[in-house]
């Protein structure tokens, strides 16, 4: 047992005392990702959402009394603070339609002449009603959004105008829609974490095995270690606890980062709801996330014993690593965990369906139970090979 | 004086990859690197195992350190059999060879407290020990440098105090002077015959004619993974330089392979 201590203190001791470590595991990986959806959630913003304070320009030909009608029930001052009308620019010589084009224009309304008269007309049934043309550019947002509000405003203000008697979500001080927020942003986060979670955990322990085991194998340092007396069987645990200490902290770490990131990413597009999880599914988190790291750690150290260098290492665990991002990516394409335990007992995916349960905050206890027996399982078999491992001279001395 | 390591009938064959066949020019698939080898080395006594290139020194220092396992034969040292019981002769035995290299990352200071832990010493002891071996290696001044920003001469000397951190009974050393600048070389050949003045046994291997008959009490010359002769320096070399006897003893069973 103490033995398992000794060589535990030094790796964690290797790991947690080399800044370059560090750095390129913990820190870099986590800070790349918050950089990275930073920029990409400023670009995808800029191309969904217009500026709260933008003003849209529109051009208004024919009769534009409409705005006489305004000042009824509909926000107008929304209207008022929200476009700028320009009449004289479209009533001369340039194209309407190339001002969209250009974007010099953002919407073009035209009126039939005599608006007011024809639209008195057509709710009296004196004549049909007329025709008003929205001009827009779909293919630029500033454009979508003041189509949207025009369209808006004038359907509002035709339904006032027939008096139908009844008008429908048209109170701006109203949340129509029933889903919470909260729902949103659970439903939004077991989709996602799932994936992160898995992933950055595989990619710290793939850092940290591959270097502790066919690193040492490659620099000599292992055969060093071999003649000593320490059990065969207490250097693989003690290498695989410090192991899944260490990938732990930078899947935590790095899973931070991403989440610091997500607002960013999702600027506009969702409200982030935080104090969503209670301490009982942070704790369920913890076992399903220290369950999964041991078996990555295990299966990639079984790898990397093969290995002759790290770099062969690296390259036989790719493979791994596409299997875990595949499998994390399930989680995106249904809703909430699977129901039947019998998903809980195949390694990697139970971690995948284990975490999606906890962000969708309805973990299935008894299947995460089943998760971390079933990996911590796993992760004894694996360190039991490798102890064997260690022991045949044609997998340490090539 | 007592026999402490009894080698008894070792052998050990290498399956040649096609690659170390081409390299070496050869088509035998299986190379015999150690032969029916026995011998004995008495308590207290330097013993050397002297061959050439490819005679199978460092196979058979590996398989009595436990490194790699015989295919038939075993060894016993101190009681203990390598075969049986690897755990307690790394009990036992401090093994040092190039192959064997220290974690870059860790200082002397660092590594001398690990292996100590290692062995299970305590503190005090550890410390004593590191302070006297440190000290006499003049490893102090670097104590606290990282291994990687050491010099040959100085990791060399690092691996020497923390091979002997637990005081082992039999110290076993493949080529203990070679890549080794001559005051570092010389180091290490005086701690070597102040281990003996302390009662450990060293097994080493050389192929180096003057560094056997320096140090050496008996020898055994190993050809082609057999030994041909074996016994104390005096007997060996009956009056000729080591050098003579040893070329007799080449050519003898160079010849005898032929024939
Ligand atoms: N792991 C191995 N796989 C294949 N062949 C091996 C292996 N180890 C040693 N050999 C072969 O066994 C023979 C003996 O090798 P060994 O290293 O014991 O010789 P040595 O006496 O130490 O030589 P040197 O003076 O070069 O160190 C050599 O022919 C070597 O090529
Ligand atoms: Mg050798």
């Amino acid at each position: 047992m103490s033995g398992i201590f000794v060589i535990m203190k030094k790796e964690l001791r290797r790991f947690f005392t080399d800044t370059r470590m560090l750095v390129t595991v913990l820190l870099l990986p986590g800070l790349l990702v918050y950089v990275m959806y930073s920029v990409m959630g400023d670009a995808m913003g800029n191309m969904f959402t217009v500026e709260d304070d933008y003003v849209y320009r529109v051009g208004v030909a024919g009769d534009s009394d409409l705005l006489v009608y305004m000042d009824v029930d509909v926000p107008v001052t929304y209207w008022d603070t929200r476009t700028e009308t320009y009449t004289d620019t479209v009533d001369g010589a340039s194209d309407p339609m190339l001002l969209l084009q250009e974007g010099l224009l953002d919407l073009y309304v035209v009126f039939p002449e005599n608006f007011s008269e024809a639209f008195a007309g057509s709710v009296n049934h004196v004549n049909p009603p007329p025709h008003v043309a929205v001009y827009f550019n779909s293919n630029e947002t500033a454009s979508q959004g003041a189509y949207s509000l025009v369209t808006a405003l004038l359907e509002q203000l035709e339904t006032h105008f027939r008096q139908k008697g009844f008008t429908v979500n048209t109170d701006p001080t109203l949340t129509y829609d029933a889903a919470a927020s909260e729902d949103t942003s659970a439903m939004f986060f077991s989709m996602l974490m799932p994936m992160f979670l898995t992933m950055l955990l595989f990619t710290g322990a793939q850092a940290v095995a591959t270097e502790s085991i066919a690193g040492e194998k490659e620099r000599g340092t292992m055969a060093t270690l071999l003649i000593t007396p320490l059990k065969r069987s207490s250097i693989a645990w003690g290498k695989i606890a410090a192991l899944t200490i260490t990938a732990v902290a930078s899947g935590v770490v790095t899973t931070g980062f991403v989440v610091a990131s997500l607002p960013k990413m999702m600027q506009g597009m969702i409200t982030m709801e935080t104090d969503l999880y209670s301490i009982g599914d942070y704790i369920l988190l913890g076992l399903v996330l220290i369950s999964t790291a041991v078996v990555y750690v295990t299966v990639i150290s079984l790898l990397s014993a093969f290995a002759k260098s790290v770099k062969e290492a690296q390259a036989l665990v790719t493979p791994l690593m596409m299997v875990v991002i595949l499998i994390g990516l399930t989680s995106m394409f249904t809703e909430g965990q699977t129901v039947e335990w019998f998903w809980y007992l195949v390694p990697l995916y139970n971690s995948v369906q284990s975490i999606t349960g906890i962000f969708a905050a309805e973990p299935d206890t008894l299947g995460i139970v089943i998760t971390t027996a079933v990996n911590l399982a796993a992760a004894g078999i694996g360190v039991f090979g490798l102890s064997r491992m260690m022991n045949s001279e044609k997998v340490m001395f090539h | 004086m007592s026999d402490i390591l009894i080698v008894q009938n070792l052998s050990k064959s290498f399956r040649l990859s096609a690659k170390q066949q081409k390299l070496e020019n050869t088509n035998e698939k299986v190379r015999r690197a150690v032969r029916d080898l026995s011998f004995t080395v008495k308590e207290g006594e330097i013993f050397g195992l002297l061959g050439p290139n490819g005679a199978g020194k460092t196979t058979t220092l590996r398989m009595i350190a436990t490194l790699i396992k015989p295919d038939a034969g075993d060894a016993l040292l101190d009681g203990a059999s390598v075969v049986k019981e690897p755990e307690k002769v790394r009990q036992k035995i401090g093994f040092l060879t190039s192959e064997l290299k220290l974690e870059e990352f860790f200082t002397p200071d660092y590594l001398f407290d690990f292996f100590s832990e290692v062995h299970g010493i305590p503190k005090d002891v550890r410390n004593a020990r590191k302070k006297d071996l440190f000290a006499r290696f003049g490893i102090d001044a670097f104590a606290q440098v990282k291994a990687s920003g050491l010099s040959t001469g100085m990791k060399q000397k690092t691996s020497l105090a923390i091979s002997v951190a637990h005081d082992p009974s039999v110290i076993i050393f493949d080529e203990p002077t070679n890549g080794l600048d001559v005051i570092t070389a010389r180091t290490v050949t005086d701690f070597l015959l102040d281990l003996r003045r302390d009662g450990k046994t060293i097994v080493l291997s050389t192929h180096i004619f003057s560094l056997v008959e320096k140090l050496c009490d008996r020898v055994g010359i190993l050809i082609d993974g057999g030994l041909t002769a074996c016994g104390e320096l005096s007997e060996i070399c009956g009056g000729m330089s080591l050098e003579d006897r040893f070329f007799d003893y080449y050519y003898a069973a160079k010849g005898e392979e032929k024939r």
